[in-house]
């Protein structure tokens, strides 16, 4: 049956008042727009259905269990999801850091730069200046890991022969003080001269 | 309106720490959720999927809720967008066939209907409400079975109550021309 469009504005109360009350004269009289308005509603009830009767009561009782449970689910992957994307960012640093080494290398261009720029009497001052601070260094304060580097660094700067270094004494077991007392005036003189005539920069 | 104290003092109590209110508040609502998304999703596998993401939605975001509209309409927009965003999902999986739960769904059993006979009715408005465009779907749902006013929905939906009044008459104009297809 065709039914007139009338109808789904009127049920809708999408008609004015006018609109409404020309339709309704028109219901009155028509016994086929009476018949369409029964089809109309008819069809609009089969789309209906009581729903308390109709579904099964089990699955509205485990709902909230199930959304429990979905939760705590949701919880835990979501700590695993945070440690994984942290694992893989932390990989990712370490291995740019690896390649591309971006601290060190432009650390020691530019030092090599600055000192580069300094005139001899410039870097006599400065050696002057922080030599101060370098003889307050303790020698208590000296891990053996700092001893192994400073003795590999001064064995490569004076060119010294492993059989030289048996000759080093470890600072742990004989004193400066102990060290200067047993050096002679002219020994000391000689020694002072020879590092006068060094050019170290 | 007591109804609204009554959610008002339960969405409080929730936010103090008492999780036994979100399940009051899921009790009182959960048939007007399910109902809703099995209307817009076409069957019950997908709307259960809905469902348990509105509730995740609704546990995350019930704290953040101002009361500036009824709880009910809060929690229509809410299954409304994701039923919606659940049915992109699927077109898009079904397009590029990366899902092959519709075979699933077809296979699957699970229902709440108590009977078979009560099954295939709900089939047969599942199958009808399908054919019909979203839009004019969505809002032949919330008028149709929610009994909600214009107003209401363009609230709920952010649409101009004379676009949903066009919407809901073609809607309408759809399922009467599907029924006549499906009665001959």
């Amino acid at each position: 049956m065709k039914i007139d469009k009338r109808i789904i504005l009127y049920l809708d109360n999408q008609m004015n008042d006018e609109e409404k009350r020309i339709f309704e004269v028109e219901l009155s009289k028509s016994v086929d727009l009476s018949m369409q308005m029964e089809s109309y509603k008819s069809i609009m009830h089969s789309m209906k259905i009581d729903e308390n009767d109709f579904h099964d009561q089990d699955y509205f009782v485990n709902l909230i269990p199930k959304f429990r449970k979905n939760l705590s689910s949701n919880k835990r992957s979501f700590k695993v999801r945070t440690a994984y994307a942290f694992a893989a960012a932390a990989s990712v640093l370490v291995l740019v850091i690896l390649i591309f080494n971006p601290f060190k290398s432009s650390e020691n261009d530019s030092l090599e730069k600055l000192i580069s720029t300094f005139s001899e009497n410039e870097a006599v001052e400065i050696l002057e200046y922080y030599s101060d601070d370098l003889s307050n260094i303790k020698t208590e304060q000296i891990d053996g890991t700092s001893d192994s580097l400073f003795s590999g660094l001064i064995s490569s700067e004076l060119n010294l022969q492993e059989t030289d270094l048996n000759l080093l004494v470890s600072a742990d077991e004989i004193s400066i003080e102990s060290i200067y007392s047993e050096i002679k005036s002219e020994e000391a003189d000689l020694i002072y001269n020879e590092i006068l005539k060094k050019k170290y920069f | 309106m007591p109804e609204e104290i009554s959610d008002y003092e339960l969405i409080k109590s929730f936010i103090n720490g008492d999780e036994a209110s979100f399940n009051k508040i899921i009790n009182k609502y959960k048939n007007k959720i399910y109902w809703h998304a099995r209307r817009m999703t076409g069957n019950h596998f997908d709307a259960d999927e809905v469902v348990q993401e509105v509730l995740l939605v609704l546990y995350n975001k019930l704290k953040y809720f101002k009361f500036n509209s009824a709880l009910y309409t809060w929690i229509f927009r809410i299954v409304t967008t994701r039923s919606l965003n659940y049915l992109r999902k699927r077109s898009l999986k079904k397009v590029f066939s990366f899902d092959d739960r519709s075979i699933e769904v077809v296979n699957s059993n699970e229902d709440i209907a108590k009977s078979l006979e009560m099954k295939e009715k709900l089939e047969k408005i599942d199958r009808l409400l399908q054919k019909v465009p979203l839009k004019q779907r969505e809002v032949f749902i919330l008028r149709h079975y929610e009994e909600l006013s214009y107003e209401e929905i363009s609230e709920l939906t952010g649409k101009s109550i004379g676009g949903l009044k066009a919407n809901y008459f073609h809607g309408v104009n759809k399922i009467l021309e599907l029924m006549k297809n499906y009665e001959n």
